[in-house]
């Protein structure tokens, strides 16, 4: 299934869900997030490609949630005591901030997934509807393509690292200290060479000489998207104001 | 003739995406030079990922030396082969070309000697660039990169050799250098596999060509 919303309504969606997530530290508001963020990425695209996609992220996160969520517990203090030993104390209140904090992480996943989704030109074409000035808009862009440009420069060393026949596990932390300083740089600078480029393409394009830039392409919105943009600013005041 | 892969009735898709391969059945052999052309997108480089095992999930069988791959883990299929990739990024690590080297022989776990610093020098010097040894990576251009890749080639002499689009953005020098290497490969009765769309150049050292087109073989010579 192809992205049915506008990027533009993407965007609003994932701020209101972002700051509702950090705003509410509830689990009923954590897990209502979680769901949204599911039905919003299952009309963007396969189910399928989706759930593999995020138990993949989330396999890679999962040690860090518990990290968190175990430290939440033994560190507040506050609450109806569950169990204690000694100086190690369990209570309610722990317990319950601990899962909320790992939703919470939960849920910046799913939003961050719904962002990286969108392609640069898409951001652009969204922010230029929004009439926010071009330089902004590629800055703004260029950090929110950096993770996933990052992500796939990383799996590409990875594969390096394959083909090398290098595994990790195996070496000492010595040695793996030295992969990760041989994949760095190397990262790095693809990365700033990227920038170099595109800022070469720019300048190819006589970026900033004219004061209006025409496009190819116009993102237009549709009713759907005035619909789900005006329900996103409803659930977002009710839940901040009144929830 | 010994047989390195047998590929029979391949089929292959990327994630929801259009089938790559249709049946596809064809014969590599551990000796000689084979090339393997297709106009872009004709799947050449997803060939290479799938005989080294960087992509999976495909239906059919592939069979390296009569096992099947995919039961294969990737020591397995890496202490034979040697791939070098199409893409300059992401395939050279460290800062310069001889740590690049340094890190295919030793991987972090073996120990530098005197001996494997002369045949890196070897190596670069066989692509024509060991005055650029210790130059930065970030510094090289496309042409000099891809020589830095291909340097590797002589490290691993009885390693059979995957090339995936080895002339892209090398000059005539670059191109002659690594013709040379091939053909001594040849000479020594050992073999290469060569992925290209630009078959004229390795005409004279080519002992087997496939064309894929629509998935499929669609000639073979």
């Amino acid at each position: 299934m192809k992205s049915t919303l506008n990027t533009r309504t993407i965007i609003v969606i994932a701020l209101a869900l972002s700051s509702i997530v950090v705003i509410r530290q509830n689990i009923t508001t954590q897990l209502g997030v979680i769901i949204m963020a599911l039905i919003l990425l299952v009309l963007q695209e396969e189910r399928r490609a989706i759930f593999s996609r995020l138990t993949g992220r989330l396999k890679h996160f999962w040690i860090a949630f518990l990290a968190i969520m175990i430290l939440q517990v033994l560190f507040r203090r506050d609450g109806d005591v569950i169990f204690q030993f000694h100086i190690l104390k369990i209570t309610q209140t722990g317990i319950y901030y601990g899962i909320t904090v790992a939703l919470r992480l939960i849920n910046l996943i799913l939003i961050a997934d719904l962002l990286f989704r969108i392609s640069s030109a898409e951001y652009m074409l969204a922010f230029k509807a929004w009439h926010i000035p071009f330089e902004i808009s590629f800055l703004i862009t260029t950090v929110i393509r950096f993770i996933p440009d990052y992500y796939r420069l990383f799996l590409a060393y990875r594969e390096t690292l394959y083909l090398r026949n290098i595994e990790i596990r195996k070496l000492s932390i010595k040695n793996k200290l030295s992969v990760l300083v041989a994949l760095l740089i190397p990262v790095l600078t693809a990365n700033l060479a990227d920038v170099k480029s595109r800022a070469v393409a720019l300048d190819m394009k006589a970026f900033r000489l004219y004061p209006q830039r025409t496009y190819l392409h116009e993102a237009r919105l549709r009713g759907q998207d005035y619909l789900i943009q005006f329900l996103s600013l409803i659930i977002f005041l009710f839940v901040i104001l009144v929830f | 003739m010994k047989v390195l892969y047998r590929i029979s009735d391949l089929e292959f898709a990327y994630k929801g995406e259009v089938s790559v391969f249709k049946s596809l059945n064809m014969v590599i052999t551990r000796l000689g030079v084979t090339l393997i052309t297709g106009s872009n997108g004709a799947g050449k480089t997803t060939l290479c990922r799938l005989l080294t095992g960087l992509a999976s999930g495909y239906h059919g069988s592939i069979l390296l030396q009569e096992r099947e791959l995919s039961g294969l883990n990737r020591a397995a299929i890496m202490d034979d082969i040697l791939y070098i990739k199409q893409e300059l990024q992401g395939n050279l690590m460290g800062i310069t070309p001889e740590e690049d080297l340094k890190i295919w022989q030793n991987r972090f776990a073996e120990e530098d000697t005197e001996e494997k610093r002369r045949l890196r020098e070897a190596g670069l010097a066989k692509l024509g660039i060991a005055e650029l040894k210790d130059k930065p990576l970030w510094e090289l251009s496309y042409g000099q990169k891809r020589r830095s890749m291909l340097s590797v080639l002589p490290l691993f002499p009885d390693k059979y050799w995957i090339i995936d689009e080895p002339t892209a953005s090398l000059d005539d020098r670059g191109i002659e250098l690594l013709t040379t290497l091939i053909e001594k490969k040849r000479k020594r009765s050992d073999g290469v596999l060569i992925l290209t769309h630009r078959p004229g150049l390795f005409r004279t050292i080519t002992d087997y060509t496939f064309a894929i087109t629509d998935g499929k073989i669609a000639g073979e010579s």
